[in-house]
Parts: structure tokens; sequence; C-alpha cells
């Protein structure tokens, strides 16, 4: 017997869950941190590069123009690369880590990177696709059953097998 | 150091101590001072009997002695290599048959069990979340079943609306499609077992 059967760092009452494929209102909750983290990220981003600026040219400083459209894009491409790389590695981004979530493939295992990238992509662009993992056994929303992916719980650390 | 709720004891009990400690002293003190003066008498006695000045030196008994303590001190250092040498063969024998004797395994869970490993690997595990962490985790899942199971009734209820009735002897299909649990495809990772680190 190896040593993962006998002892589990996953708690008790959640034990019966590890491995279930996951539903609507923790899929939303991961996607909203995420969002939130790529907005702080290029909060961050912003104010690293006008305090550069400020540096450069105290007396000419004057905080960058920053129009929503490009902020948006810039904003939807970050989220594309941040989960495209997150999936593709451990197959959870921070807000998956948070709510104990992890992509991975029909087969149980890591997503293949350009299956990440199309995912991140569907995912930025068409977000309401997620509604239809309300229902249905497998929990599946619209990029899921196209890329033939799943989102499950596993709150184990590590990488998916 | 008495505890904090132990009655005082009593004057009488204390002054018997000391006073049963104050002997004590005294005799250990006056056998002292016995030993030195017997000692200070025996002590050219003994020299005068091991080392006696009409004799040379090799036949005095202070170096037979001498010569019997280097033997003894010999022997004692090979007694000393062949238990050695035979703990040496012995104790990996004995060691094996004790270990074959006990399940080891079963021991060792008892222990885990009784220690909970689990809870603190789980606690000096950063990846592993906080009680609050995990507090949101279980409402979503929580929330996850309730939304699950309001989607299954309405597809039941629309589902009855555009098909006919069915006859009293069909069995009912309420929930069957809305179940989280996997189908007969191949889970992608198996559910936890009952681990026996934290059966209680």
């Amino acid at each position: 017997m190896s040593p993962d059967e006998h002892i589990s760092i996953v708690p008790r009452e959640a034990r019966p869950y590890q491995g279930r494929y996951a539903g609507l209102v923790t899929r939303m909750a991961a996607g909203l941190v995420d969002a939130i983290v790529v907005a702080v990220a290029l909060l961050a981003g912003y104010v690293g590069v006008n305090g550069f600026l400020f540096l450069l040219d105290p007396r000419g400083f004057q905080f960058t123009e920053a129009s929503p459209l490009l902020s948006g894009a810039t904003w939807l491409l970050v989220l594309i690369m941040y989960l495209t790389v997150a999936w593709s590695t451990t197959g959870r981004s921070y807000g998956c880590r948070v709510m104990g979530l992890r992509v991975v493939s029909r087969r149980g295992r890591r997503v293949r990177p350009l299956v990440a990238l199309a995912r991140a992509v569907f995912c930025a662009l068409f977000p309401i696709g997620l509604l239809l993992c309300a229902g249905g056994r497998r929990h599946s929303s619209v990029q899921d059953l196209v890329l033939r992916t799943s989102v499950i719980y596993d709150w184990r650390p590590g990488q998916p097998r | 150091m008495n505890p904090p709720d132990a009655p005082p004891p009593s004057r009488e009990a204390i002054l018997v101590f000391d006073a049963a400690v104050g002997a004590s002293l005294l005799a250990a003190g006056t056998a002292l001072r016995a030993g030195r003066r017997v000692v200070g008498v025996v002590n050219p006695v003994v020299v005068v009997v091991l080392r006696p000045p009409m004799l040379t030196e090799r036949y005095q008994a202070g170096t037979y002695l001498a010569g019997l303590a280097r033997r003894g001190g010999a022997g004692r250092n090979e007694v000393e290599r062949q238990l050695s040498a035979a703990l040496d063969k012995l104790v990996p024998a004995v060691t094996n048959a004790v270990l074959s004797r006990i399940d080891l395994a079963s021991l060792a869970e008892g222990v885990i069990a009784e220690v909970d490993l689990a809870e603190l690997i789980r606690q000096s595990t950063g990846s592993v979340a906080s009680d609050t962490v995990r507090g949101v985790r279980m409402q979503g899942i929580s929330g996850d079943e309730a939304v699950g199971r309001a989607v299954g009734r309405l597809r039941v209820r629309f589902g009855r609306r555009g098909t006919p009735e069915p006859s009293p002897a069909d069995p009912p299909a309420a929930d069957a499609d809305a179940s989280p649990s996997p189908g007969p495809d191949v889970p992608p990772v198996p559910p936890e077992p009952e681990l026996t680190s934290t059966q209680r």
C-alpha cells in the first residue's frame, strides 16, 4: 500500500468530492477571482510604469492616458496568457487554487498547451458559455464540450496525473 | 511544587521533615570524618604491606598486584571484543526474527491515527487552505449541488411538458441527469478513499 492511500491532506468533509465534476458556483467564483487578479496585476503594472516615468522626469510627469478600449484589450490579452500558462502547467489558476478546482482533459490528465490556449481564448471571449455547466452529468461548459476538457474538485497540491 | 489547589502542608510536618534532613546531614558528616580517620590509619599499613622496604621491587606484593591488574585489563578488552563480535552476529538475526513477528504496518497506522499525522501535514502544507478558504470551498460545493438540483428539477418539469404523460408503471427518471458524480467514463481523479490515518 502506498502512503497516498493512507495519508491525505484533504479534509475529511471534502474527500467525497475529490475528482468529481465542479459546478457553476465554484467555477464562476474561480473565474471572478482570476479576473480580479489580472485587473490588479494590470493596475500594479500601470502604477509601476508611471512611477518609473516619474523618476525619469519628475517635473514634466503626467499620468499616461489609459483608454478603455486599450485597457480592455490588454486585460483580455493578459488574462488569456495567464490562463494558458496556468492550465497547461499545473491545471489551475489562482482562482482555481482558491476554490480547489483543476482543469484536466477528459482522461484526467494535464491539458496540452494548445488546448489550454484555445480554452483560455474561449473563456475570455465567451464567458457566458460557462452557464451551461449548471446542469448535466459532467457539468460541462461550452468550452469543455468543444475542447473535451473537464473541471474537477481537486484540493490536493501538485500536478495533475 | 504543589498544585495551586492543593492544601498547604501543616507546620508539624515541615518540622519533622527538616529534622530528618538535619539528622541525615549529621550522620553523613560523622561517617565522612570517621572514614578519613580510618584511611589515615590504614594507609601506612597498606603501603608497608604492598611495598615492604626489605624486599626488592620484583618480589613486592604491589608489583604482583600491578601485573595482575594488567592481565585483567587485557582480558577485559578481549572479552569486550568477543562480546561485540557476538552481538554483531546475534543482533541482526534476533531483530529480523522480532520484526517478522510484528505487524509494522498496523503499528504505524495506529501511531498515525493517534497523532493525527494527516492533520499535521495539512496544517504544515501551505497549499492547503486555512479554515477560511476551506469554508469557502465547501460553500462553493454546496452551491454547486444546489444549482445542479434546481437545474435538474427544471429539466424534469420541461421534459414532462414536451413529452406524453408516462404510464404509472414507468420508473421516474427525476434528477438522473443532474448527478454530479462521474459516469461510466473514466473519472479524471478517483474520489479520495476513506483514510485510515484519521479514522476515529
